[in-house]
């Protein structure tokens, strides 16, 4: 048997609810590359209606076509105003991690000086609640990762620390910002990890400490820094 | 196992609820005339009737998720297109009561003549149609016939098609299929030309 007979037989037992979900998945591979397969599909769906004495009135109207693209465009539209965020952060939220998200975007003012630093970082972390992008700074480094923002700090040196939760185990983990010249010290129990970000006004520290996996502090540092380095 | 008529579209519904586009095509190629007839007894109107199973279609891939399956496929798109037709009806009455009303006592004489013309010629159309698969079947294998009959006439499935006749149930599928096959080009005429009402 060729071929496309093979794949006819297969439609003629997907009609009676004979196929396979594994078989179902490569015979709806095969109709795309075989439009003969939907002929087929077509036909044989017609001769049970006719064998079953269905009225058959309006057999040669297809509003398949209609349907499948009305439903395309659905979907194209949903996905692209709901880009694949994971999570919904409500307003508080997304209002008071603004303030942390704004000193990532902060790498892109003038260079880190000590005696400007944390007056520019108070100045800016009030006009970036506000942000809608620097809302979106974070929520993009923390996309894929699931976790629940509890509160945020940031200190007179500059150094900004934003708290979280993860929902799965409970435990807290920090995310925190500072300027290389500050140095760093997290002092926590668990190892932090880090990520140096260098930008043309300087050189930052971006770390994930706390009780989180490697893994998630790894894809959040992934995410912040090709944030930063897509600006 | 025993599968009854409600299983028959689970693996495209299964498909469809993971957001598979082309099995939801399938099922609306299944059905579509099957429910654009149902539509059509609601609104004697072809466009509206289509119109209605299109939302139908619609309404019901996006409520994919909520179908349990607790009925078959088909009895849940037939009783989503008899609301939406109930509800065009509705909201169409509430907007044009009094062009309705108009179109009801001046033309209804001229449509009933006018439908009952269209309906008697496709009554004619199908007991020749019928005729012609009944003359198919007697000309197919024993074997392939008994087959064909026993899912089509009797909804069995291929496992207790193959019990009866003590055959592999592949043997079973490739017979179906067979019958299907002769079917489908030998009444090829008669599914697509729409206009051509005529018996080979």
């Amino acid at each position: 048997m060729g071929v496309n007979r093979n794949m006819k037989e297969k439609l003629s037992a997907l009609s009676d609810g004979e196929l396979s979900d594994f078989e179902t998945r490569r015979l709806l591979d095969e109709i795309d590359r075989d439009p003969e397969l939907i002929d087929f599909w077509n036909k044989i769906n017609l001769v049970k209606d006719l064998i079953n004495k269905s009225e058959l009135t309006h057999k040669n109207i297809d509003i398949s076509e209609y349907v499948k693209n009305e439903l395309s465009l659905k979907k194209l539209t949903k996905e692209s105003s709901h880009p694949k965020q994971k999570k919904d952060y409500n307003v508080i939220f997304g209002s008071a991690i603004g303030g942390f998200t704004l000193v990532i975007a902060m790498l892109f003012l003038p260079p880190f000086q000590e005696d400007t630093f944390s007056t520019m970082a108070s100045k800016e972390i009030a006009s970036s609640i506000a942000s809608p992008q620097a809302i979106d700074l974070l929520n993009k480094s923390l996309e894929g990762v699931d976790v629940r923002f509890k509160d945020f700090s940031y200190n007179r040196e500059g150094k900004i620390l934003a708290n979280f939760i993860d929902p799965t185990s409970g435990n807290n983990f920090k995310i925190s910002l500072s300027p290389l010249t500050r140095g760093l010290n997290l002092n926590e129990k668990s190892p932090a990890k880090l990520a140096y970000i260098k930008t043309t006004k300087g050189t930052y520290i971006i770390s994930v400490s706390g009780n989180i996996t490697d893994e998630k502090k790894a894809k959040i540092l992934q995410n912040a820094s090709f944030v930063t380095i897509n600006r | 196992m025993t599968k009854t008529k409600k299983d028959t579209d689970l693996s495209l519904v299964l498909r469809v609820k993971q957001g598979d586009l082309r099995a939801y095509d399938l099922l609306v190629k299944k059905y579509q005339s099957r429910l654009l007839s149902l539509a059509y007894k609601y609104v004697s109107e072809i466009s509206s009737a289509e119109d209605i199973v299109q939302e139908s279609f619609i309404k019901a891939y996006k409520s994919i998720k909520s179908f349990r399956q607790d009925s078959s496929f088909y009895t849940w798109i037939y009783r989503i297109t008899s609301n939406t037709a109930i509800n065009y009806i509705s909201s169409k009455t509430k907007k044009n009561e009094k062009s309705f009303s108009e179109f009801n006592t001046l033309d209804i004489g001229e449509r009933f003549e006018e439908l009952s013309t269209e309906s008697g010629l496709e009554n004619i159309f199908e007991e020749e149609l019928i005729t012609k698969i009944d003359n198919i079947l007697s000309s197919l294998p024993q074997e392939t016939k008994n087959a064909f009959l026993m899912r089509e006439y009797e909804g069995k499935t291929y496992e207790e098609i193959a019990q009866i006749i003590d055959c592999p149930i592949g043997t079973v599928r490739s017979r179906i299929f067979r019958a299907r096959e002769i079917l489908s080009n030998e009444l090829e005429p008669f599914l697509y030309e729409k206009d051509n009402k005529q018996v080979n």
